[in-house]
């Protein structure tokens, strides 16, 4: 089970270039609206022709400028959910779901397995007008599934709902990749749902992939500060290679020494940009602490399950946004006015090229 | 709140007036139907008949061409990208908004014995539209077309792309996924258009009677026996009023039966 | 009142206003104002001059003319349309309309004979024989247009006199492809080219010249149309219409009617 994608695509003055592969993994492709996620669920259904490229799902090519190869996407193969359905509103749930069932099949026994396996046996005779959102999201991945096809496309399928049914579906959606053993392409702009759902991550800027890599190493080691700027790192700072050696490099952000864990080689000298996500920054009280840095709390903002604390440094060092749990929040007394020491660990602190 | 009541009696007394505009006119014709005792034997008269039965089946038939080529048109128009399609669109409507007699003329121009296309025809075949039934079909479906592929059209519009596709990543071809999923969902606005193309051809009169002529039993449809009896034919104003009635009564019932069985349908959707 | 409501009294004054206007008659007795005259088609382009030299002659009138058929125009006049005068055809729809009291004073004013029309390159039909040929493309006006009438008058008249076939009438009405509402939608389809004969007015011949041509229909056989013209009761402008009928059979009108091929009575 395997898909992979290498395409080139004009559509107007849009021009889109992007390669990635997955392999029985669930593969999020995400990023802005408009950034070309859903082309490449198109180019990958058949839907669209690239212009130069080339597409195989399971070794076989779909598409292959070189070849001249462009199967129809009838004959595909690859489950295909759009955004916001589409589920064929003239037919039964049971209709809609064996419309894709090859005729070789018995129809209605592979409907109610399939039914079954969404879990909703006891809509089949409902039009989907009737249906919850819920309720309708699971008739699509069903439909979706008709034609037996190993891999999924999904295209921000579950945008339209609630949040307390995004959680349960995308759960749904993690047993079926289990049950089914299926390779998923999704397409999503939420950053929650690419981080609970993705094994390996694409990002996806004005047409381009900025970085495909497994989840953490995305967000944790962003390639470059767009990059770092879309997957929600509140803290990115220009910052001066003061030294570099063993993989750890010492800086100068705002006036303020830190060390840093740094793969690439930076010399001495030459500005690069650092970043650090918001949840590994250490909040300590006054003491000796290594890479750290004197600062005030400004603001707060409470989420809930966490905290976003504003800080300002008191003589050197930057501005720092810092999200703590409710718990330690608590355990700690946090408070405006305070007076903090930031704490900035090097193996969090991420070194980047500057573009 | 006083407010309130000045408007809801405005809109009460503006649309009580406009719906007396429109029934009026159909009140008095009943009215005169009823007292004029000879509006059965006439609604009876060969003539009403003839013409009655001509209506019918010449609306009939202009059903099949506007539907068969009128929902190509309507699918290109409702897809096609192409130059030019603002004009297509606007061309279609223009049997709407012109006076039938200028589609009259139009046909004349074309398909008449020194027509554009009439001349050669009668050369090589010896044959002529004016003066046939055929010609009655012809003015008809060209006046009643824009009306059907509108409907079509819009019908067409509605459809989701995306849904159709879903059908190709399911494996259906074209042809399968336009009869399975865009036909049927088209279908309402379709019987819509097909009813009112339908109701335009029976109230045809002015391209008609320009283009094919008026003679009982050819080319007298319902419309033109009016005209013919309002203007002094021995049918007289009785006759008119007798035929009026008739096609009146004809046209409600086909929109009654046509509205209880859509309501229907969307009912059991 | 709401605003709704003021717009609303605005539209019924309008609309009172529009269909009851009736401003510009003159007062009884005198000849000025505005009457509406209904005509025969055939009288199209002879009134209007008509009509034109009247308004030269009083000052202060204005002459609107309806044409159709004059059956049509009876009915209508019967449906108390408002005419002033009424010129028809023929004395039968006259008979029509003055037999209900809705004309009065009825006169013939002057005369015109059927002729037939055949396009001016066709060459279906050479004679008045021919249009008993089978295939024959005929337009006639309806039976009860007067030219309808006419037309069918010659044709029984015909049948069976002077070495005519006693079928001829049938055969010529065999052909016949459409009944048109007037004479001049006779003469159009003629003028057309889509049928290959008809029967007009000679005088209608003025308006398709070039068109068409004319053949004769023998005198023995051939009819007279006599047009009748009258004053409808009650109209408000009687003196006018009367002024109208009289200028209408003065020798200053029927020296108009005369250049557009009528002839005196």
């Amino acid at each position: 089970m395997s898909i992979e994608f290498d395409a080139a695509i004009r559509l107007g003055g849009f021009t889109y270039d992007a390669r990635f592969e997955a392999r029985n993994e669930i593969v999020v492709l995400f990023g802005h609206s408009g950034a070309g996620k859903s082309v490449t669920l198109q180019a990958i259904a058949g839907l669209v022709r690239p212009e130069r490229g080339r597409i195989t799902v399971d070794g076989r090519p779909m598409f292959d400028s070189a070849a001249g190869i462009h199967v129809a996407p009838q004959a595909r193969n690859v489950g295909y959910v759009v955004q916001e359905l589409a589920l064929f509103p003239h037919m039964t749930v049971a209709e809609n779901v064996a419309f894709g069932i090859p005729k070789a099949i018995d129809r209605s026994s592979r409907t109610a397995e399939l039914l079954d396996l969404l879990r909703i046996g006891d809509l089949a005779n409902r039009k989907p007008s009737t249906l919850s959102g819920g309720q309708r999201q699971r008739v699509a991945l069903a439909r979706a599934l008709a034609r037996d096809a190993n891999v999924l496309l999904l295209d921000e399928p579950f945008s339209a709902l609630d949040d307390a049914l995004r959680v349960t579906l995308r759960r749904e959606l993690l047993r079926l990749r289990a049950e089914l053993g299926l390779t998923i392409v999704f397409v999503t702009h939420d950053l929650r749902e690419a981080h609970l759902l993705a094994d390996r991550l694409a990002v996806f800027d004005d047409g381009r992939i900025l970085q495909f890599a497994a989840r953490e190493e995305v967000f944790r080691r962003p390639v470059s500060r767009r990059v770092a700027e879309l997957t929600g790192t509140s803290n990115i700072f220009a910052a001066t290679v003061i030294e570099n050696r063993d993989g750890t490099a010492v800086l100068d952000v705002a006036g303020a020494r830190f060390a840093a864990s740094a793969p690439i080689a930076a010399m001495p000298g030459s500005g690069i940009d650092v970043a650090i996500r918001g949840e590994r920054v250490n909040l300590r009280r006054p003491g000796e602490v290594a890479n750290a840095f004197r600062a005030m709390l400004t603001e707060e903002f409470a989420f809930g399950s966490s905290h976003t604390l504003h800080f300002k440094p008191v003589d050197t060092g930057p501005e720092v946004e810092v999200e703590i749990a409710s718990r330690p929040y608590e355990v700690l007394g946090v408070a405006a006015g305070q007076e903090w020491l930031i704490e900035l660990p090097a193996s969090d602190l991420h070194v980047m090229r500057r573009e | 709140m006083r407010t309130d009541r000045t408007a809801l009696v405005t809109l009460l007394v503006l649309s009580a007036a406009f719906a007396a505009f429109f029934v009026l006119p159909f009140a008095g014709l009943a009215k005169r139907a009823i007292e004029d005792g000879k509006t059965w034997e006439l609604a009876r008269s060969g003539t009403a008949q003839a013409a009655l039965w001509l209506s019918v089946w010449t609306s009939t038939v202009t059903l099949g061409p506007d539907d068969r080529f009128g929902t190509p048109v309507a699918y290109l128009l409702s897809r096609a990208r192409f130059p030019g399609k603002a004009i297509v669109d606007a061309a279609i409507d223009l049997p709407i908004v012109l006076p039938p007699t200028v589609a009259g003329v139009a046909l004349l121009t074309a398909f008449g014995r020194r027509g554009l296309v009439g001349e050669p025809i009668e050369a090589w075949t010896g044959q002529t539209f004016a003066f046939t039934t055929m010609a009655v079909i012809m003015a008809q479906v060209l006046v009643a077309a824009p009306f059907y592929v509108r409907a079509a059209r819009s019908g067409f519009d509605s459809v989701d792309r995306r849904a159709e596709a879903v059908a190709y990543t399911l494996g259906a071809s074209k042809t399968r996924t336009f009869f399975r999923i865009v036909l049927p969902q088209v279908r309402p606005a379709i019987m819509a258009g097909t009813v009112l193309c339908w109701a335009r051809a029976m109230g045809e009169l002015g391209a008609t009677l320009i283009f094919a002529g008026n003679l009982e039993g050819t080319t007298q449809t319902m419309p033109l026996a009016i005209i013919s009896a309002f203007e002094g034919s021995s049918l007289g104003l009785a006759g008119a009023i007798a035929l009026s009635v008739m096609l009146l009564g004809v046209a409600l019932g086909v929109l009654v039966v046509f509205r209880l069985v859509s309501n229907q349908e969307t009912w059991q959707a | 009142m709401g605003r709704a409501t003021v717009f609303f009294a605005l539209l019924v004054g309008a609309a009172l206003s529009a269909c009851c206007g009736n401003g510009s008659d003159g007062a009884p007795g005198t000849i000025d104002g505005e009457i509406t005259v209904f005509a025969a088609s055939s009288l199209s382009e002879a009134f209007k001059e008509v009509g034109a030299a009247f308004e030269k002659a009083n000052p202060g009138t204005e002459v609107t003319f309806s044409f159709a058929a004059s059956s049509a125009l009876a009915v209508q006049i019967n449906e108390g349309a408002p005419a002033d005068v009424f010129a028809s055809a023929d004395t039968a729809q006259m008979k029509n309309v003055v037999d209900q009291g809705n004309a009065e004073g009825s006169a013939v004013f002057t005369t015109n004979t059927p002729v037939v029309v055949v396009p001016k390159d066709g060459k279906a039909v050479a004679t008045f024989a021919d249009i008993a040929k089978p295939g024959i493309k005929l337009v006639l006006a309806g039976k009860d247009v007067p030219i309808g009438r006419y037309a069918r008058e010659v044709l029984a008249k015909a049948s069976g006199t002077g070495g005519v076939s006693p079928d001829f009438s049938d055969r010529v009405l065999a052909n016949l492809k459409s009944e048109e509402a007037n004479v001049r939608a006779v003469l159009a389809k003629i003028q057309l080219g889509e049928a290959d004969a008809g029967v007009v007015y000679r005088t209608d011949i003025v308006a398709a010249a070039g068109d068409v041509r004319v053949i004769e229909i023998p005198a023995p056989y051939n009819v007279l149309a006599e047009y009748s013209i009258a004053v409808v009761p009650g109209s408000p402008n009687n003196a006018t219409a009367a002024a109208f009928t009289a200028f209408v059979r003065s020798a200053d009108g029927q020296a108009i009617l005369e250049k557009y091929g009528f002839a005196a009575p």
